[in-house]
């Protein structure tokens, strides 16, 4: 039996919706939706706020989107702000701006240019952060993840010297991983390369080792 | 009760997979996230698993994934503890089924005796409607055997356990969660309880 055919719902200006089923969402303006929101495609330009949890096949965001449960998208594209309070989970996530999540941010392919505030773990096959602000997580785990900061964060540094791009994080563990202006108690890898400007605790790794002269690492131990 | 635990660099060691298998297998909920114990060592934060219980989730993780998608390893691994086993002598220890219980419906069984994670959720119903004080031990027995005979054909799909009585005279049904269920006016449903949430309780018990 065949599903039935999804809805579409294109909102222009100023509305409050209850949430519901639907094939593509477009936004332009503002909207609210006072539950749950399952679509295949939605795409915001503005301000939009999901009370509830947002379940999409992609989400394109130009604009400021809030997510009061969870985020399960496949695609997550574009510029803006985005706040998820509970855990955040997307097969690629490709975004400029800051996103900002109260749980897990698990992802795929997860590339940034901007800033994250995670309150918990940050997982990724493939992580490439470009940080232009400060990022904090908790814990971040994966496959190849590379952390730089962006060259654009020296210029803002130039007017707004309290926001420089930088990580700090608990631990980071992964196979391959790349830091540059970090701070984290203990980094664990196989491949590590500590950049410019970090602060590390202890970094236990398997293969190679390349520390920056301008990195302070305490301790390091290499693993047999 | 300590379980054993297993260090997430050791098991990375022991099973030869990477940090990138592993937290991809965590996302696709491959691996339970209660599994992820979080301890505070002398080197900081630092995650254990249960050793038995991921040991041999990831064997079949790996046995399976060479034929199939991990999506479709994901929709094989069932919510029930498969690889689960506990000795009668270990699980009275652990006080999660009252004595009287036990030794009503297991009494035959000696100490050694290895209980699979079905059986052991058939003793917990039965404990559960025993304790509430809806249920008497005869017909827990009914009960017992109602699980025993009919719980596995559903495979792990959601089914929920309803009790019902009519004239004094009780019957056990299992059906299928999504299933709508009517009744004549004689019939008082004593119980309806979610297979699914005592599957969870009771993992969250055993682990």
């Amino acid at each position: 039996m065949a599903e039935p055919r999804k809805q579409d719902l294109k909102i222009i200006g100023e509305t409050t919706s209850s949430g519901g089923q639907f094939g593509n969402v477009r936004i332009t303006g503002q909207c609210t939706f006072r539950s749950d929101l399952d679509c295949n495609r939605i795409s915001c330009i503005g301000q939009t706020d999901v009370q509830g949890n947002l379940r999409a096949g992609e989400l394109k965001l130009t604009g400021e989107a809030a997510v009061g449960g969870t985020l399960d998208a496949g695609r997550v594209g574009g510029r803006g702000q985005l706040n998820v309070s509970s855990r955040l989970r997307g097969e690629q996530i490709q975004f400029t701006g800051e996103i900002k999540v109260g749980d897990d941010c698990e992802a795929g392919d997860l590339a940034m240019l901007g800033a994250f505030d995670v309150h918990g773990l940050v997982s990724a096959e493939r992580l490439e952060l470009k940080m232009l602000g400060s990022c904090k997580a908790k814990e971040i785990g994966g496959g190849r993840l590379v952390v730089r900061r962006s060259r654009k964060s020296a210029l803002i540094h130039l007017f707004k010297p309290s926001s420089v791009g930088s990580l700090v994080a608990d631990s980071i563990e992964g196979d391959v991983v790349e830091l540059e202006h970090t701070t984290a108690q203990v980094v664990r890898g196989n491949h590590v390369t500590i950049g410019a400007g970090c602060q590390i605790g202890r970094v236990e790794y398997t293969q190679t080792l390349d520390v920056h002269k301008n990195a302070v690492v305490q301790e390091m131990v290499r693993q047999a | 009760m300590d379980r054993d635990l297993i260090s997430k660099k050791e098991l990375l060691d022991t099973t030869g997979i990477s940090y990138g298998q592993l937290y991809r297998w965590k996302r696709k909920q491959l691996i339970p996230e209660e599994w992820f114990i979080r301890k505070s060592t002398f080197t900081g934060q630092e995650t254990f698993f249960p050793k038995d219980l991921i040991l041999a989730r990831i064997d079949k993780i790996v046995n399976m994934k060479d034929d199939l998608s991990l999506d479709q390893v994901a929709g094989k691994l069932s919510p029930l503890l498969q690889d689960y086993e506990l000795r009668k002598a270990a699980f009275v220890e652990r006080n999660i089924v009252s004595l009287v219980a036990i030794h009503q419906f297991a009494g035959k069984d000696p100490d050694h005796t290895v209980y699979s994670f079905e059986m052991l959720l058939y003793f917990y119903v039965i404990d559960k409607l025993l304790q509430t004080g809806e249920m008497t031990m005869e017909e827990g027995e009914r009960l017992l055997t109602v699980l025993r005979d009919h719980f596995p054909k559903f495979e792990g799909k959601p089914c929920d356990l309803i009790f019902i009585r009519k004239m004094g005279v009780s019957s056990f049904l299992l059906v299928s969660s999504d299933a709508h269920v009517y009744f004549d006016n004689g019939i008082k449903i004593v119980a309806k309880l979610p297979m699914v949430e005592l599957i969870e309780q009771l993992r969250g018990k055993l682990i």
